[in-house]
């Protein structure tokens, strides 16, 4: 009977030390799990903050279109195209810029804006779909957002060591002066090159034409010699030629075969003024 | 009246593309020139890597040409950035072009460029009515249910060029490099890289 009940308390030992184990383990998924969840929202909060303080200076340059249809068409494009994405559950907002530059922008978080002069220029939603995605693609890879957090850190480093910048309007100056340099230096011409490939397959994963940003690009390279409005666009963005040499060497296949026109959904609002 | 009418296409053909401004550009490799532009055009002939060519119009992935033959070319197999005038009348255009790399100026400019920013006050006030413009996610998702046919579709490799400025080489390799998409990534660039080997599509 000893014998029987020692053995039978050494498996009951061995089940606990599993038990525990495994217990061991799951916890340490769950806490790291955890950590990496409270992490996450915090990063993002300041990810969408950043993009917010970003989206006001362009603002602070120009208005929005007073056109409440147009910017209501736009959204609905674009939600339906960041619906599309890894990151869809980031607050999307899409606004048209009320300016002759032909331009589009984005921030950090999922604010993406458009100018009138560039909205002009398209014929169909494939082409706004087009030059959407390049700048959803952006966000969607945090393009901007590592510069800027790369640059903070920098910034801080700096601060710490410089006693005098210590205080908050200082900081809060050089955050504008950091983003605004953002704004017009741009990024490198690979992050351009990226964002223009991953925005035609979010086009054409949302079912429009796939070909819709090449077609943007040629009207850009057609124009770019002609006006000022380009300026901004050009000293941003390598050229549309590059662009258009980059992006249609790595077409795959299935992105050839979505280069078919969008059916009935899309419906392109035209501007009469 | 079927040949007069074939005739008529011909000639109206002949005078748009001889009125059409033309681009000079390089065969980059083996391409077949189709009647149409679409996959399922019939061919009408082959050029072959380092041609010169002259496009007329450009339509999505596709180029029609008009020398050394008329047709459509998939702009993949065609490289625009190494463009020429391909005559003398056309040399107002590469002009224009040269000089666009640099179209900054100070003076004149209406609309949004860098010196409007650098001075920009952020408004929060039109911050808040642009954020109000957000369209519910939900809403869209039922719109694009019964307009949009969606497509199953990976992010594409960046392509394995030499044609890529080479300050910005290392950026490309760095990125493609970093699966974000648990090694699928990697394995369509070597599926693309078969694929640029046999050169079928």
């Amino acid at each position: 009977m000893m014998t029987g009940s020692r053995r039978f308390s050494l498996e009951q030992m061995h089940r606990v030390k599993d038990v525990r184990l495994i217990c061991a383990v799951v916890a340490s998924i769950i806490l790291q799990f955890g950590v990496m969840t409270v992490q996450a929202a915090p990063d993002e909060a300041d990810e969408i903050k950043s993009g917010n303080e970003i989206a006001a200076l362009y603002l602070g340059s120009v208005d929005l279109v007073s056109d409440r249809k147009l910017q209501h068409y736009v959204n609905r494009v674009g939600r339906h195209l960041a619906n599309q994405t890894e990151r869809a559950h980031l607050p999307w907002v899409f606004g048209v810029l009320d300016t002759d530059s032909v331009n589009a922008f984005c921030a950090p978080g999922g604010r993406v804006l458009i100018t009138r002069g560039l909205y002009q220029l398209l014929e169909n939603e494939d082409e706004l779909a087009g030059v959407l995605g390049h700048e959803i693609a952006h966000v969607v890879r945090q393009h901007h957002w590592k510069v800027i957090q790369k640059q903070k850190a920098a910034a801080a480093l700096i601060s710490r060591m410089q006693s005098n910048m210590k205080n908050a309007s200082d900081q809060f100056t050089q955050m504008n002066g950091l983003f605004t340099d953002l704004m017009t230096k741009g990024l490198d011409k690979g992050s351009e090159f990226e964002a223009d490939r991953d925005g035609v397959v979010i086009a054409a994963r949302a079912g429009y034409d796939s070909s819709g940003l090449i077609t943007v690009l040629t009207k850009l390279s057609d124009r770019r010699s002609e006006d000022e409005k380009m300026s901004l666009l050009f000293q941003t963005h390598p050229t549309p030629d590059m662009r258009i040499d980059q992006l249609s060497l790595a077409f795959s296949p299935e992105l050839e075969a979505a280069a078919v026109p969008a059916g009935k959904g899309a419906q392109f609002m035209v501007l009469d003024y | 009246m079927k040949i007069i009418g074939a005739f008529l296409v011909i000639v109206l053909n002949m005078i748009t593309v001889s009125s059409a401004f033309a681009e000079g550009a390089v065969v980059r490799s083996a391409a077949q020139v189709l009647d149409q532009p679409s996959i399922k055009g019939v061919e009408l002939g082959q050029l072959s890597s380092g041609q010169s060519v002259a496009v007329i119009e450009r339509k999505g992935i596709w180029l029609k040409i008009s020398e050394p033959m008329l047709g459509w070319v998939k702009i993949r197999h065609v490289s625009l950035g190494q463009a020429q005038p391909v005559a003398s009348t056309l040399s107002g255009l590469k002009s224009g072009r040269e000089g666009a790399g640099n179209a900054v100026s100070s003076t004149g400019v209406r609309g949004l460029d860098a010196e409007m920013i650098k001075l920009a006050e952020p408004d929060y006030g039109a911050l808040e009515s642009f954020v109000a413009l957000e369209f519910p996610a939900e809403e869209a998702k039922k719109f694009a249910s019964s307009a949009f046919e969606l497509r199953s579709l990976s992010y594409m490799p960046a392509p394995q060029t030499n044609t890529v400025d080479s300050s910005n080489i290392g950026d490309i390799k760095e990125r493609s490099a970093q699966p974000r998409d648990g090694g699928h990534r990697e394995k369509r660039v070597n599926k693309r890289k078969k694929v640029v080997e046999d050169d079928d599509w």
